[in-house]
């Protein structure tokens, strides 16, 4: 994700520069929100989800096109909880 | 259901499996859409801009079908000693009539040098030029003709200024298809139209030389082009500008960014030519399809890059993440494929919902745009599937430790969320709250000046042209008299007059012009040039006598601008006015019609022209983006919930798929406030795109929760896989 904003907000920075009034707009909005998106889904996200876990447990189900103990042998190792 | 047996899985072996032939059929599917780009074009007319089927058009389409008003194109001099009653001038706008009278496409030019000076002695009408020589003009010459342009003529205001320090030169563009009826949808996809167009270009290009060689002789005049052809050819040339240039930059600067972050040859190469191909491949469907770019379909292709950017860095940041657990490159792949087919299909899906809602708006340039981005995510998931796999597998990879040490900041960014979860929702939650306050500031402001910057030719044009003679900005009314020759009758001139003279009242307008002027200027001259003649001739026979006896000593019929139609039944007011916002606009409009239907209700017309439906359409998309906005939110919501089958999560990804566009509008409120139809346009495509980051997120989130990890360990693996 951050990865991915920050290519698209270094790539469509250069409209910034646009002399035209659409174009210019797109970057002065959609930058910005970009921005946004990325720093609501790495801080408001989280802690909602946390606090919807007391509310309302998570109760296990199949997930879908998700492969079930494949993927987790190649993700990152477990950190290490406080 | 073993996993091996899911759809997803099976489909990930498909495209892995036949990655040679996806990457060929990719190839040659991209050739295919390209060579359509040979075909390609940009189109400047305003016109499209607006929704066909409206009232508000079809009023303006009715209005130019029964009084022909010519594409002008309007020289504005302005010279260095403000004084345009010079031998200098003269010859400058002498020099500029003979270089426009010589072009095929213009059919009139009004200036000093063509301007037929009226007399009348003894109820005899006599014409002369202004002027015979301007070498042998005296001072005294001058000074009269001052007088006589400044004063009795009545141009002050229209071909000068009234201190005489800026003059105009107004020619006329030939134009032929508003003399024929036809139906809304033929007339703005008519062929006629298309090579009117054509002309009218040709004659904006050929304006433009003629103001440089002007330039290079009296570097000290200030010269202004506008007029509708000069607009209509400004965003041509401005379309094509932006495409040529931003296009490849946003791509350069793209690849920089991808080159920096993945320091990898194979992810710069994979990538960049992945979202190339996806953008041009929209772009030739778009030219085969033989539609031209215009003012918002030149920002799709930019809307493609940062669709296709962003599912290949999806796709490509997993696939590097299992290389650096030591995956093999194959392995590496099919598993990337199979974690990221679901949400990149997911976030596709959302995004194109969001784009698709611009369809409502009924407007030929939006939803042009609409198709051309959706098709450009369709096209760019397809290629993130199935070309960038075949591609990225030819290269080898390493093991290396970047993706490592990514992975501990993510780590320790996602530790910090959780330690300080109170912080970070009450600090979010102000931000939020903060920005929802300027909401309201927010208005509307859609004038034809603010699509361009000020440093443009064009935008100073229209500024200079606002402050000076004729605005940017204008109504037009068509007033009915009901009857053949109806217009001569004083009873209806006057009502025409008296509202004229309110709208002039008023300090945001300028000088009108409509049919009324000659009328007055005939009956005073033939009053013995009597200033308080210069009014309504009195009866319906001497108006049309008048009329006669003007047509006899000009002809009219091929001045850049008509006031009244062929028979003589409906009569022409214009109204230009300085630049002002849209709101102000609104205002004196609909303070307009107020007037029209309380005072001269029998005469009562609709205003219109270009200003009025620019106005009037920022205000109908942004209405119709509002209406469809809840239906956007609630089928992305419903694809999020089946995608991640659970509502719970469904419904929570409203919060950060909503709020980034509501907060950034908030800011936008605060510190800028004027927003037009790319603005909200822009808002609704990213309401679609930021879906991405949320589906990502909460997908990664619900896998580790189904592994069994409780929520903190859940999120801070979520940081570095999706982060």
């Amino acid at each position: 994700m951050l990865v991915t904003t920050v290519v698209i907000v270094g790539g469509t920075s250069a409209l910034f520069m646009s002399d035209f009034g659409v174009t210019n707009m797109m970057a002065k909005m959609s930058v910005p929100i970009v921005a946004t998106a990325l720093l609501l889904d790495f801080l408001l996200l989280p802690p909602l989800l946390l606090f919807l876990e007391k509310i309302f447990p998570y109760h296990r189900k199949k997930p879908i096109g998700l492969s079930q103990g494949e993927y987790i042998a190649h993700s990152p190792p477990s950190p290490s909880t406080k | 259901m073993k996993y091996r047996e899911t759809v997803v899985k099976q489909i990930s072996r498909f495209f892995y499996h036949y990655r040679l032939f996806f990457l060929l059929l990719s190839l040659t599917f991209s050739i295919g859409c390209i060579i359509g780009l040979k075909k390609i074009d940009f189109n400047g007319d305003v016109a499209a801009l607006y929704a066909l089927e409206s009232d508000e058009f079809k009023n303006f389409v009715a209005v130019e079908q029964e009084i022909r008003d010519q594409r002008n194109i309007v020289f504005i001099l302005s010279p260095a000693d403000k004084n345009i009653f010079t031998k200098s001038y003269l010859q400058v706008d002498a020099f500029i009539t003979d270089e426009l009278e010589k072009l095929d496409m213009i059919s009139s030019v009004v200036s000093f040098k063509n301007f037929q000076r009226i007399s009348a002695k003894n109820d005899e009408i006599d014409v002369e030029a202004l002027y015979d020589d301007i070498t042998s003009l005296s001072e005294n010459q001058l000074a009269d003709i001052r007088y006589y342009m400044t004063q009795e003529s009545g141009m002050a205001g229209d071909l000068v200024s009234s201190t005489g320090d800026v003059g105009i030169i107004v020619a006329a563009v030939n134009s032929e298809e508003y003399t024929t009826a036809m139906s809304i949808s033929e007339y703005a996809k008519s062929t006629d139209r298309k090579e009117d167009l054509d002309k009218i270009d040709r004659a904006a290009i050929a304006a433009r030389e003629i103001k440089s060689k002007v330039k290079a002789l009296h570097s000290d005049m200030e010269i202004y082009l506008t007029g509708l052809s000069v607009e209509i050819n400004a965003f041509r040339e401005l379309s094509k500008q932006e495409l040529l240039t931003f296009g490849p930059i946003v791509f350069f600067l793209s690849a920089l960014c991808i080159s920096v972050l993945f320091r990898s040859v194979a992810a710069v190469l994979a990538i960049s030519s992945l979202v190339l191909l996806s953008t041009l491949s929209a772009m030739g469907i778009m030219c085969w399809q033989g539609l031209s770019f215009n003012l918002f379909t030149i920002a799709a292709p930019c809307t493609v890059v940062v669709i296709a950017l962003a599912d290949s860095i999806h796709l490509l940041t997993n696939f590097f993440q299992h290389i650096a657990n030591g995956s093999a490159k194959d392995e590496a792949m099919m598993k990337a494929i199979e974690i990221n087919l679901m949400p990149i299909f997911l976030t596709s899906m959302t995004t194109i919902i969001g784009i698709l809602s611009l369809n409502y708006t009924d407007t030929p340039m939006i939803v042009e745009f609409a198709n051309l981005a959706a098709a450009g995510v369709i096209i760019a998931f397809v290629f993130t599937m199935t070309y960038l796999p075949s591609l990225i597998l030819f290269f080898d990879f390493e093991k290396n430790e970047t993706s490592n040490k990514f992975n501990t900041v993510m780590m320790k960014l996602g530790r910090f969320v959780i330690d300080n979860r109170f912080f970070c929702l009450s600090s979010m939650a102000v931000l939020i709250v903060f920005s929802l306050t300027f909401l309201h500031k927010n208005y509307f402001n859609d004038s034809l000046l603010v699509y361009f910057d000020d440093s443009t030719e064009f935008r100073q044009a229209m500024e200079f042209a606002g402050e000076n003679m004729q605005g940017a900005l204008y109504i037009d009314y068509l007033f009915d008299s009901g009857e053949e020759n109806g217009v001569f009758d004083p009873k209806f001139l006057q009502k025409i007059d008296e509202f004229a003279n309110w709208y002039e009242a008023k300090p945001q307008v300028l000088k009108t012009s409509s049919y009324l002027s000659s009328l007055k200027e005939m009956n005073y001259l033939l009053h013995g040039s009597d200033e308080n003649w210069r009014v309504i001739p009195e009866s319906k026979e001497l108006a049309s006598q008048y009329q006669l006896l003007y047509d006899m000593a000009i002809d009219s019929s091929d001045l850049p601008v008509q006031f009244h139609n062929n028979d003589f039944s409906k009569l022409k007011l214009h109204v230009p006015l300085k630049n002002i916002s849209s709101p102000e606009f609104f205002e004196i409009y609909e303070d307009a019609d107020r007037k029209l239907k309380s005072s001269y209700p029998e005469i009562y017309s609709e205003g219109t022209g270009i200003s009025v439906l620019l106005a009037q359409q920022g205000a109908l998309i942004f209405s119709k983006c509002l209406e469809s906005l809840p239906i956007v939110i609630l089928l992305i919501t419903i694809s999020i919930t089946l995608g991640l089958r659970s509502v719970l999560f469904g419904t929570l990804s409203l919060i950060p798929n909503i709020f980034p566009a509501l907060v950034v509008f908030g800011l936008w409120g605060l510190f800028i406030r004027e927003i037009n139809q790319a603005s909200v346009i822009v808002f609704i495509v990213t309401v679609g795109l930021v879906v991405d980051d949320t589906v990502h997120f909460l997908t990664k989130y619900l896998f580790y929760r189904q592994q069994g990890e409780n929520a903190e360990e859940a999120i801070l693996k979520t940081f570095t896989a999706a982060g």
